[in-house]
């Protein structure tokens, strides 16, 4: 168990990892000197706030690459995800829908990403089509999509507790910050300790490389 | 017609669903098959398809540019700061410096992907945003409107005044797109640098054995893209009347799309002018025709998008290995 343990540790911080982690705190240490603002408690929540939408996506593109392939979508995909829950929001009581309503509207934001995903996953694996214009026309499809069903207006008037989840916080970290801290540990879990996922994701990486060189192809 | 069919089968599809959907339009709207609608269709492809034919030498050598539509943005800022500071200029100065300055930022490029071996899409993506985050931070996001006469001024090359009393006329972009088709299908076709992108983007590996010169194909390749981007930025600022700094970011993967809908392929090694030609056609008489029914503009990305996902999954799909594999279904 030690041994396993101390195999991780070294694991994590070698290579790229050890690279990030120095410039990271580099950049923090040139930042704190040259701004008396950058290290203080407003300025730290406000990037907690700010930040979780980019490490949500950032998980989001994780496992396709892992995968050898891409997703360009997930960003539209994501809006997607938003708009429906807006419009399960409004349809069932505007600022008086219930929690109920909410997660209801989550489940159908979910399924959408999920729908997403899985018709670029079937696509690129029964087709071989190159997953960049796999997820390229799902791009265009999805921000298509939405700008015919909202037809670019705003969606307003959710209950107070939508704005919550935005800009409020638990024992001082700002909700957003959980909601990625939380995904973040079930990647982790997900990719480390679940055999059968990984097996695939790593056994079609070798795959793709071996059929990409006697096909010859490259990137 | 059947060899055509069997050596250029993409650019033979893209053809019959033209002639069908142009068949449709027409039989739906009175105005599609008519001088003016098809001039105005020549007009508003050609800057995407100048765009195109430089995309489609990248997509060749193997390699990809995601970055070109904002180097066309740059080029816009620099060549008319450059234009003011060579006295105002003219066209042939015009062609000149956009062409070489959009050079220079697919040279960029090209040294990045060829001496960091780092993969093409990573390198664009991220000069996409250095070439994007300075304009705005050097332009402050402000546009330019006091551009040359000579720039701005409409010129008319072809005009005819039809029956109903509009003028069907081609206009300088459409020459131009002429120009950029004819010189990409030169090179690719007739030099021997050009068969050199061939072999180097479908197999690199060999290219360098045989004694390709590697370096001389990738500068080429994002240099040709680099003054293709130039010239068209050049032209939407011509057509436009004005230089808006994100007035061409998204472009990049609308012209994408059309690119790899006339045949060209990710891999590198496949693709030809007249397939990319047609992608870009293909999809303005869709937007166009959609606009002549009367579809909301609202869902045209949408449709678009529904088309470029059956049309990237049937293409790779071949109708000859489901035969086998439901003949093979059937015997077991």
């Amino acid at each position: 168990m030690t041994s396993t343990n101390h195999r991780n540790i070294k694991y994590y911080f070698e290579g790229e990892v050890a690279g990030l982690l120095i410039f990271l705190i580099a950049v923090v240490v040139a930042f704190s000197l040259a701004s008396p603002n950058f290290l203080t408690a407003t300025n730290l929540s406000s990037m907690a706030i700010q930040l979780p939408a980019l490490g949500l996506l950032t998980l989001a593109m994780l496992i396709p690459i892992l995968s050898g392939g891409l997703n360009l979508s997930i960003t539209y995909t994501a809006n997607m995800s938003g708009l429906a829950l807006a419009w399960t929001l409004q349809a069932l009581g505007g600022p008086e829908a219930g929690v109920e309503v909410f997660v209801l509207g989550c489940a159908l934001a979910l399924t959408v990403g999920a729908l997403s995903g899985f018709v670029i996953g079937v696509v690129v694996a029964y087709t071989k089509a190159h997953p960049i214009l796999v997820s390229l026309s799902m791009m265009i499809l999805m921000r298509g999509i939405g700008e015919f069903l909202s037809r670019g207006k705003d969606i307003t008037g959710f209950p107070k507790f939508v704005q919550e989840i935005g800009q409020g916080a638990i024992w001082g970290i700002p909700i957003p910050m959980l909601v990625f801290i939380v995904c973040a540990v079930a990647w982790h879990i997900i990719l480390s300790r679940t055999h059968a996922l990984t097996v695939r994701l790593r056994n079609s990486v070798q795959l793709r490389g071996i059929s990409e060189i006697h096909s010859g192809n490259h990137n | 017609m059947a060899r055509i069919f069997k050596t250029h089968p993409i650019e033979t599809w893209l053809l019959v669903l033209i002639i069908v959907a142009s068949v449709i339009l027409s039989a739906f709207s009175e105005q599609y098959l008519t001088l003016v609608n098809a001039f105005d269709l020549v007009n508003s492809i050609s800057i995407n398809v100048i765009f195109a034919v430089g995309l489609l030498v990248v997509l060749i050598s193997g390699g990809i540019d995601i970055s070109f539509a904002v180097a066309a943005s740059v080029v816009q800022y620099l060549a008319f700061y450059a234009l003011s500071y060579l006295g105002g200029g003219n066209w042939l100065i015009g062609f000149i410096v956009a062409g070489g300055l959009g050079i220079m930022l697919g040279a960029i490029n090209a040294g990045l992907i060829h001496y960091f071996r780092v993969i093409s899409i990573v390198v664009t993506i991220a000069t996409f945003n250095v070439f994007f985050g300075l304009l705005m931070f050097l332009t402050k996001g402000v546009s330019l409107y006091d551009l040359p006469d000579w720039w701005t001024n409409r010129i008319i090359v072809f005009e005819r005044e039809m029956a109903s009393g509009s003028w069907a006329e081609l206009t300088l972009p459409a020459v131009v797109m002429f120009g950029a088709i004819s010189a990409t299908w030169f090179l690719i076709t007739y030099t021997s640098i050009g068969r050199q992108i061939y072999a180097f983007g479908d197999n690199p590996d060999g290219a360098r054995r045989i004694g390709i010169n590697v370096v001389a194909v990738q500068f080429i390749a994002y240099g040709w893209m680099g003054m293709m981007a130039g010239i068209g930025g050049l032209m939407q600022a011509h057509f436009m009347q004005e230089i808006v700094p994100n007035a061409l970011i998204g472009r990049e993967l609308d012209v994408l799309a059309a690119v790899v809908l006339g045949g060209a392929a990710l891999g590198g090694g496949r693709g030809t002018v007249l397939g990319c030609v047609l992608g870009v056609l293909l999809m303005a008489i869709i937007q166009n025709g959609l606009n002549l029914l009367g579809v909301t503009p609202f869902a045209f990305k949408a449709i678009v998008g529904v088309i470029l996902l059956l049309a990237i999954t049937l293409s790779n799909v071949s109708f000859n290995e489901l035969r086998v594999g439901l003949r093979m279904e059937s015997t077991q």
